[in-house]
């Protein structure tokens, strides 16, 4: 009696200070060839019991610093957790687990907004066969999502169902996923448990100003804008060239949506 | 009776079992994960496995209470487990019947530590620097028949209606197969023409380089893409055809056909174009068009060519060449890339080209000068008929990861005769020139890579070539100048041999923060022989040769020095390059030698300033030398048609220029908004003019050279995107303006001014679906001003109508109008053409209807202005095409 009254109260105290967090770091290769050509980006993965933050930096510098303090976490140091819209450097994305939503901040147009992704669903397909990742011992599962088709290595031996960008849901943490045309890749590099941050993860964006829209209203709003683009950028070809076809085709990581299928459906 | 019932329960069961099939047994496990202080536990991982604990039948978590249910379809064995962070993990075997089981669990709490750095061993995409290689299993549609289709596909592609293929906005430098170049530039012949489901992989090299040793070293924004090929379909022979003849018109026809077989050792790409139609398949000039970047690694010697003196059919028309060249061409094209062994590969090039062309013309020449007044009239009809051959032989040779050796042999000959009836002011003339060329070029690049980001490249090129022209005329106007002989007709040979030897020594120095340093240290020596002479034939046949002859050597020896420097910093780039040049030229003529050996030094230097996104400013100065060539030197004349002659003579001399230029641009060209504007100015220190003596019976034009003349050039273009009417809007303005001065018939030296000014608009279309349009139209007016002034005033407009009536099935028409302002009557021509395009995508197989110069317009008249006079000259064009032709793959 007097054990539980204590932890009650130890977890009063101290728990909201010291949560008990989940650190994992990813690299996240995009192979589709633009201008740009391949690219590698980094990211970190924060969670606890239902709750993860995913935050994938476009700036490295800034990375390479808050990784740095967590690789010395001995010192009394803690590290800023990426909830505020803090844009332009990161974009972070939120899973709660709880209701099963996702937000995720970006710059449109310069402007910071929040796009919400709720009520994702993951299919998840189990395998028998394993691999070993570092001491890992991985399972495969592979999930058709929103157009492509993953192939993901999970391990059982961390046991939270949290994963880079939306991928969730497994029973435990995702360490390499890539899809079958091999496009786009990610890969735990660094895996951390527990540290200590000084705050409690934020269970929604918060910060500055910022516009909250569903994906759904966002993606109609950028097709309008990229066909009105494509348009300007046609209209602008020199004489003689002829235009037989021309589609927006959608190269992203997400190729269709489960409201596009219904839609399909209905017609 | 009970076990009667039992049974029946049983059957009864059974039955259940099988219509319900699983669901029977749809029963759950649940309970709740607590730690040893009773507390729940939430977000515990529980995984239901076989009972070998091998794989997973299904998982939950457990919720805020720490309560799980799972659900088992079938009754066995199975093991459960428990799995928390900071907790024990806890594994119990379960023997799970056809009822609903309670299973609660207490973890024990433990202290977890992870600190785990993965190291990559396996990578399931191989990505090298600057390279991504594509699987093209997973990019197939399943209506692929040409690579041109598969690159269609494939992510970040853009392969345009003549076959050029981008990626982004970049055009790929070349398409290699297995790593072997056949075209070069050329690479539609592949991508046309290759079977897509050869293709296993696509690699694509960005910033890519032809020398492997100076990739990341040379500035480089060049892409290359490599089609690896499946290892069991490359033995057979494989190809396509497309065929097309006239409608109307009889024995019109334009036939191309591609045969490849590419093994293990040799690759064979064999290609044919025969029309007579006014295609050009590109054929006409050598198989390899050099580099024109003169800077680059190797490029030395690339723009050396003999001169031959005379062109019967020289004519630049401002419509497109399809419209005017009346031919009869065979083309066939061999190539073939032998592998010799890791290290060596051969590759050779065979190019046969016979052509027959007709040019027809008519002309009114106004002369008018202060000193003389005169028109000359003029109908000409030149057949010509020409072969050449070449053949290229490249020799790759690998020496080592840091040495490489390259051996490139070509040598080219043709013949062509070209026959004229010429009616000079009523004079009737027959001409008759026969042209022969051959050259002969041979280059060896040894590149080696001294340090990581540190190359240097040795070359040597030799060059060999020779154009002996024979020129006949049975009547000649220009008697008068040689009032000795009682000239009835005439011949002339003239011969251009030259002799272009150069080494060069180039090093590439890629500095820290991707600074550039480039040093070329070379010395050339370019060797010219002219031998000319007129030939006179008197009333009697008896031959009399004239004081118009050459016999001369022409020695230019050239040791340079450049040094360049790129730097950037911040929004600015800075380029900085300066030259050293060491003449020594030597001339020789009957006997008389002159030499003469400058030293030129002369420095550029350009600047661009990114003041934002939208803004960008340039600037750019530089100071240039050029030596006189051998057309300036030439001692006396050299016939150059039935009436016209030409001298050099402005002996051993340069000529020094100094150029500034202003560039600034607004927008983005992705942007709605885009307009650059630039402002040229150049002023040549001294420069080669003209002393024209001009009769109506002949001209004789000397080189001489003067000081000072200026240039101002400038031009703006705007695109505006109307998003109300989903079109673009381009405005174009340009503007140039230069004064020079020449002498005619002896005079003082007089001031040439010429100004002209174009502008015009075109508005473009981006409709979606079935329509679209393209039109425009551009006014150009042009002002020569001396002692007297001419002026012309010219418009051309066009409009393209496209339409997409479903994927396999477009046409489009197009409409041309030129308009001649200074013309008293026929001021306008029109012209319409319209092709359609019908795909039947099962068999490959696509028709097509082509209709040229619908309107069957005849002729076709432009007006010129020059210094001395106003000229109208009208040609013949191809008549009304249409033709029907069918493509297919075999």
């Amino acid at each position: 009696m007097k054990n539980k009254f204590l932890s009650i109260l130890f977890g009063l105290i101290i728990a909201p200070i010291f949560g008990q967090y989940l650190y994992v770091e990813y690299e996240h290769t995009v192979n589709v060839v633009k201008e740009t050509g391949s690219f590698k980006m980094n990211a970190i993965l924060v969670a606890e019991d239902n709750l993860s933050h995913y935050t994938v930096f476009f700036n490295n510098d800034k990375f390479k610093n808050i990784s740095k303090v967590v690789k010395n976490q001995n010192d009394e140091s803690s590290f800023h957790v990426f909830t505020s819209v803090d844009v332009g450097d990161s974009s972070t994305l939120i899973y709660n687990k709880i209701d099963n939503r996702i937000s995720l901040n970006l710059l449109d147009n310069g402007k910071p907004i929040v796009i919400e992704d709720n009520g994702v669903k993951f299919d998840w397909k189990l395998s028998d066969e394993t691999k070993t990742i570092q001491n890992f011992k991985c399972t495969k599962a592979t999930v058709d999502f929103r157009g492509r088709q993953y192939i993901v290595w999970f391990t059982t031996d961390i046991p939270v169902s949290f994963g880079p960008w939306k991928f969730h849901d497994l029973p435990g943490l995702i360490l390499q996923v890539h899809d079958v045309d091999n496009l786009f890749e990610w890969s735990a590099t660094k895996i951390q448990y527990p540290i200590q941050i000084d705050k409690t993860l934020d269970a929604v964006h918060s910060g500055a100003n910022f516009k909250v829209m569903s994906l759904r209203d966002y993606l109609k709003r950028q097709s309008e804008k990229r066909t009105e683009d494509e348009k300007m950028r046609l209209s602008k070809l020199p004489k003689g060239t002829r235009i037989v076809e021309s589609k927006n085709e959608n190269k992203g990581i997400e190729l269709v949506y489960e409201w596009e299928l219904d839609e399909d459906k209905k017609n | 009776m009970k076990i009667l019932l039992l049974k029946s329960q049983k059957f009864y069961c059974l039955i259940v079992l099988l219509l319900l099939g699983n669901f029977m047994y749809a029963q759950t496990i649940k309970g709740q994960v607590s730690d040893t202080l009773k507390n729940p536990i939430v977000y515990v991982n529980v995984i239901l496995r076989d009972s070998l604990n091998k794989q997973i039948i299904n998982y939950t978590t457990t919720d805020e209470q720490g309560r799980y249910e799972i659900t088992v379809k079938e009754a066995g064995e199975y093991v459960i487990s428990f799995n928390a962070l900071s907790y024990q993990p806890k594994s119990e075997k379960i023997i799970f019947e056809n009822y609903n089981l309670t299973w609660n669990v207490t973890l024990q709490e433990q202290a977890t530590e992870l600190n785990e750095v993965i190291i990559q061993t396996e990578k399931a995409i191989v990505v090298k620097k600057d390279t991504v290689i594509l699987t093209v299993g997973a990019f197939l549609k399943g209506n692929e028949t040409t690579v041109e289709d598969l690159l269609k596909n494939l992510p970040g592609f853009n392969v345009a209606a003549d076959g050029t293929v981008k990626i982004g906005n970049q055009e790929i430098e070349k398409v290699m197969v297995d790593g072997d170049d056949f075209f070069k530039k050329r690479y539609q012949l592949l991508t046309k023409n290759l079977n897509a489901d050869l293709v296993e992989k696509v690699e694509i090299y960005q910033k890519y380089s032809n020398n492997r040793l100076l990739k990341d070293i040379e500035e480089s924004h060049k892409v290359a893409v490599n089609l690896k090929l499946k290892k069991d379909r490359k033995i057979d022979w494989f190809g396509n055809a497309s065929l097309a003849y006239g409608l109307t018109t009889a024995n019109r026809y334009q036939v191309r056909a591609n045969a490849m077989r590419f093994g293990e050792v040799g690759k064979h790409y064999f290609l044919t174009n025969l029309n007579n139609i006014g295609e050009s398949s590109g054929g006409e000039s050598s198989i390899y068009i050099s580099a024109s970047d003169l800077n680059e690694v190797g490029a030395i010697g690339n723009r050396e060519m003999a001169r031959s003196l005379i062109c019967l059919d020289a004519y630049e028309l401002s419509l497109k060449k399809s419209r005017f060249n009346l031919n009869n061409q065979e083309l066939l094209s061999l190539n073939s890339i032998f592998k010799i062994n890791e290290k060596i590969k051969i590759i050779t090039n065979g190019l046969f080209n016979w052509d027959e062309k007709a040019f027809v013309q008519q002309s009114i020449q106004n002369y008018s000068t202060s000193s003389v007044s005169f028109t000359n009239r003029e109908s000409n009809q030149v057949n010509k008929t020409m072969f050449s051959g070449s053949g290229a032989i490249d020799f790759d040779y690998d020496i080592s990861q840091k040495e490489l050796l390259e051996i490139d042999a070509t040598y080219k000959r043709g013949d062509e005769n070209s026959n004229s009836q010429l009616e000079f002011n009523s004079v009737p003339i027959h001409q008759f020139l026969s042209d022969h060329n051959e050259r002969f070029t041979y280059k060896t690049i040894y590149t080696n890579k001294l340090a990581a980001k540190k190359v240097l490249a040795l070359s040597g090129v030799y060059i060999y070539e020779k154009k002996p022209q024979n020129y006949t005329l049975d009547t000649v106007v220009f008697g008068d100048l040689f009032p000795d002989v009682d000239v009835t007709s005439a011949s002339q040979f003239s011969n251009n041999q030259m002799y272009f030897t150069g080494f060069e020594a180039h090093l590439l120095d890629r500095k820290k923060k991707d600074d550039l340093l480039e040093l070329k240290i070379g010395f050339t020596n370019r060797i010219d022989f002219l031998k000319s002479h007129l030939d006179l034939i008197d009333f009697y046949g008896d031959e009399v040769t004239s004081d118009f002859k050459n016999d001369l050597k022409y020695t230019v020896g050239k040791l340079y020095a450049n040094a360049k420097y790129k730097i950037k910093f911040g929004n600015y780039a800075l380029n900085a390059k300066l030259d050293f040049n060491q003449l020594f030229n030597n001339f020789e003529s009957y006997g008389n030698e002159e030499s003469q050996s400058p030293l030129f030094v002369s420095p550029s230097l350009s600047l661009s300033y990114e003041i934002n996104e939208n803004n960008k400013l340039s600037l750019s100065y530089n100071n240039n030398f050029t030596n006189a060539s051998l057309l300036q030197v030439f001692d006396d004349y050299v016939l150059t048609n039935n009436k016209d002659f030409l001298r050099g003579g402005a002996g051993l001399n340069q000529v020094n220029s100094s150029g500034l230029t202003l560039g600034y641009s607004l927008g983005r060209w992705t942007k709605s908004f885009f307009a650059t504007a630039r402002v040229s100015y150049l002023k040549s220190h001294d420069f080669f003019s003209t002393n024209t003596i001009i009769d109506p019976d002949y001209t004789l034009t000397n080189i001489i050279r003067i000081n000072d003349s200026e240039t101002l050039i400038g031009d703006v273009n705007i695109d505006r995107y109307l998003k109300f009417m989903t079109s673009n809007l381009k405005l174009k303005f340009s503007f140039f303006k230069s004064d020079f001065k020449n002498s005619v018939n002896n005079s003082e030296l007089r001031l040439v001014q010429n100004t002209s000014y174009e502008y015009g608009f075109e508005l473009r279309s981006a409709f979606d679906g079935l329509f679209n349009y393209n039109l425009g139209t551009k006014w150009n007016s042009s002002v020569v001003k001396t002692t007297s002034k001419f002026s012309n005033t010219n418009n051309t407009s066009f409009l393209d109508l496209n339409f997409n009536f479903n994927q396999n099935f477009n046409a489009e028409i197009q409409s041309e109008r030129y308009y001649f302002g200074n013309f008293n009557t026929d001021k306008s021509y029109y012209f319409l053409d319209f092709e359609t395009k019908y795909k039947i995508k099962k068999r490959n197989v696509t028709f097509t209807l082509t209709g040229k110069n619908l309107l069957n317009v005849k002729t076709f008249r432009e007006r010129f202005i020059s210094d001395i006079g106003t000229f109208s000259t009208s040609y013949r064009l191809m008549p009304r095409i249409l033709l029907l032709g069918i493509d297919f793959s075999f």
